[in-house]
């Protein structure tokens, strides 16, 4: 299925936002890394995941701190299991397996959350601490072979006389005796091993089953802690509106605290169709499309959204048009690498239902056909079965029946404001070009020459 | 003259270190392992690198054995523990990784021979001796580095022996010679607070550098500091003639060396006169010098 670049993913911040999430175990880092995102039909399981997710939430915040810690207790024992499937394990690997079983039988198994089963392994703990003394040190006690214990003696009792024998030709008949005691001690601690390995070989499942339901909790507790963090919202999963009420891409707003300034939420609805997005330059277009777009990927991928409110609808894919060097790294100009990336969607769109975001697209041909490039791919699109968000800065793009979000922008004024307003149709994107070349302090000659070129502001004159 | 024992009684890590290889640290390893064991102490062993070893895999020499007592808990890799043959209680298993697997602690259940592992990184064989001193034993012996120059682990620790002897030369004089210098700069005493008027050489302190600063600039009562002394580097020559100029070498992380052990015995077959050679030694060092395999039987 069509997805975002990881390129892609750095600029809008996806992967900015991951890279915020700490799994306590070696489990929740590996589901972390298989994360895959819902598609249609999935909502059964991702409403599941939203409610595991509250419901952590509600929590006890110190419950959840121990059992955090807990989880972070765990080695990743996964290699020795797969081990005990094929062969016998070593004493080493034997103490692993006891030390997880002891932090597994510390943990509150009953969680009530949907989904995440625990299965008690006390029966195997019992296995490899027979006389149920609950403590981290492993060895092949006496308890596990009367032989061993018999060896044992002998190996001890010849030690003794070691420590009193001075003659080194009785010595070394006694280092003789002691060296058959510790390779028959070597041969019987190899049978127990075997032994130990034969019993505990039908738990294997319920010890993978439990390594993946350890998982499944600390990630989903790693996401409940993220949306704790930067109050995240539960997104409603809707039949096919995207829609955002103040949504914030927390990389961009990182990037502004350290400058001392604050982003600006914005609001957005996408429906079903084309919807085209106008304004100044710099006005936040780009950062608002990836915001959206960050937003909604956050949402299929199961985790709370950053905004007050949030529909999301469970797309079977989403792709993004947009500047991103992908198809100049591969000989295509830029142009040819747009028309690249809409070939390609346009082909998955046939039979999915896609969120789709182009970021100005067409914009470096030259401005007669790239507008009605943009006009035809915003009347197309407006027809597929596709959520379609367009920047554009050329004119006459939307048709009746699209939405048409504007930048509100200088408004005559020098201060950008970035708030997006829903406009008509037929409101011309604002020709904004000139201030912010002297609000960015463009040099004066060859502003000035501009501004001729300007006086008046030409009409449109490709069509 | 009290034991080398009872010299380190009072103090709980314990760094053996050798001038060389075959400098007899397995030797006085050993003997503390059984004096130590008289007086009912636990113990701790642990090495940085592998020892413990028959043959010697870095110059293929035969070396006594490792032999521990019931109780003493040993700390080696996961590959080493095969060829231990003490009954094993594993206590813990660490995530510092060796060329031969990780590092775990194990007690033993029985006596036995065993082959010494541990962490060969400075930092964690911290973590390391001070994990062990919380839980598991009263006294840590470090199997150190072959040479001070190669590790600063006797700063971890509170108590230094240096193992030297003939492997490190044919002639007497020249073992005490290279001993006695290896001595100075082991004891290089804690530098004073840098008043402005010091020399702080971070890093190493090679002889060369040493040797520009002494001729360059007025060294006359000043002190120059290096971190400790595994970082520095001198000849016997240099050290003179700083000292000539009336200059000092100090250091950050000063070493408590309490003691020389010498082996007369050198792997290439070569016996020195035993009391001779402890005498002259004991004659040239400013610290107690032990010849512990004179009155030594094996295990």
């Amino acid at each position: 299925m069509i997805d975002l670049t990881n390129t892609q993913k750095d600029a809008i911040g996806l992967n900015y936002v991951l890279g915020r999430m700490t799994c306590r175990s070696s489990y929740g880092g590996e589901k972390m890394r298989q994360i895959a995102p819902f598609g249609s039909g999935d909502e059964a399981r991702l409403t599941q995941c939203f409610d595991n997710m509250e419901k952590i939430m509600a929590m006890d915040a110190r419950d959840m701190e121990n059992l955090g810690n807990l989880l972070g207790r765990f080695k990743n024992i996964r290699g020795i299991v797969a081990k005990l499937e094929v062969g016998t394990l070593s004493q080493v690997e034997f103490f692993e397996i006891k030390n997880f079983l002891l932090v597994f039988a510390e943990m509150d198994i009953n969680l009530p959350l949907e989904g995440i089963f625990f299965t008690k392994m006390v029966d195997v703990l019992d296995i490899l601490d027979p006389a149920g003394q609950r403590i981290a040190p492993f060895s092949l006690g006496e308890g596990f072979s009367a032989d061993l214990a018999a060896l044992r003696r002998d190996k001890a009792r010849l030690e003794h006389l070691l420590q009193q024998e001075v003659d080194q030709g009785q010595r070394a008949e006694l280092l003789t005796q002691r060296a058959k005691i510790v390779a028959a001690e070597d041969a019987e601690e190899m049978r127990v091993l075997e032994a130990l390995s034969a019993k505990l070989r039908p738990y294997i499942p319920v010890f993978c089953a439990n390594m993946d339901n350890l998982g499944l909790l600390d990630f989903t507790m790693a996401k409940a802690n993220l949306a704790q963090e930067y109050g995240a919202v539960r997104p409603e999963i809707s039949e096919n509106r995207l829609a955002f009420k103040n949504m914030y891409n927390p990389m961009v707003a990182e990037v502004l605290t350290t400058k001392n300034r604050v982003m600006t939420k914005v609001s957005i609805t996408l429906e079903v169709g084309a919807t085209i997005m106008t304004g100044a330059n710099m006005g936040g277009k780009t950062v608002a499309m990836q915001t959206a777009v960050l937003n909604a990927a956050l949402g299929r991928m199961g985790f709370f959204v950053f905004a007050d409110g949030a529909e999301i609808p469970l797309f079977d894919g989403i792709c993004m048009v947009a500047e991103d060097m992908q198809g100049t790294g591969h000989g295509l100009s830029s142009f040819g690498a747009d028309v690249v990336q809409i070939n390609d969607i346009i082909c998955h769109s046939r039979n999915n239902f896609l969120l789709i975001a182009m970021d100005e697209p067409a914009r470096a041909t030259n401005p007669a056909e790239g507008a009605a490039i943009v006009r035809a791919l915003a009347a197309f699109m407006a027809q597929k079965n596709c959520v379609c968000l367009i920047n554009t800065h050329y004119d006459r793009i939307v048709r009746p029946g699209m939405r048409h979000y504007q930048v509100a922008g200088l408004r005559g004024g020098s201060t950008m404001d970035y708030n997006l307003v829903e406009v008509d149709a037929d409101t011309a994107p604002p020709r904004d070009a000139l201030e912010i070349c002297r609000i960015m302090g463009m040099d004066r000659e060859l502003l000035d020459i501009i501004e001729k070129e300007c006086d008046p502001i030409p009409e449109t004159t490709y069509y | 003259m009290s034991s080398l024992v009872d010299m380190l009684l009072p103090y709980n890590t314990i760094n053996i270190i050798g001038m060389t290889k075959n400098a007899g640290k397995t030797t006085v390893l050993n003997h503390l392992i059984r004096d130590f064991g008289r007086r009912g102490v636990g113990l701790a062993l642990t090495s940085i690198g592998r020892d413990g070893e028959e043959i010697d895999v870095v110059t293929q020499t035969s070396k006594p054995r490792i032999f521990v007592a019931a109780g003493t808990i040993v700390i080696t890799t996961e590959k080493l523990l095969p060829v231990c043959d003490i009954t094993k209680e594993i206590v813990a298993v660490t995530d510092f990784a060796t060329p031969l697997g990780r590092v775990v602690v194990v007690r033993a259940i029985s006596g036995g021979f065993v082959q010494l592992g541990g962490p060969s990184i400075t930092t964690q064989m911290a973590v390391l001796v001070a994990d062990l001193q919380g839980l598991w034993a009263e006294k840590i012996i470090i199997d150190g580095a072959i040479s001070r120059k190669s590790l600063a682990s006797p700063t971890l620790t509170q108590a230094t022996v240096l193992c030297t002897g003939a492997a490190l030369a044919a002639d007497a004089n020249s073992i005490i010679d290279q001993t006695c210098h290896a001595v100075n700069m082991l004891m290089l005493p804690k530098a004073p607070k840098d008043d402005g008027d010091h020399i702080y050489l971070p890093g190493a302190v090679s002889d060369a550098r040493m040797r520009e600063l002494v001729l360059s600039r007025d060294i006359k009562g000043r002190c120059v500091i290096a971190d400790d002394a595994s970082k520095v580097f001198i000849s016997s020559d240099t050290y003179s003639k700083l000292l000539t100029r009336k200059g000092t070498l100090a250091v950050r992380a000063p070493i408590n060396l309490v003691a020389v052990a010498v082996n007369p015995v050198s792997p290439r077959g070569f016996v020195l006169d035993a009391e001779e050679f402890l005498a002259k030694m004991r004659a040239a060092m400013p610290i107690p010098v032990y010849d512990v395999a004179q009155k030594e039987c094996l295990i």
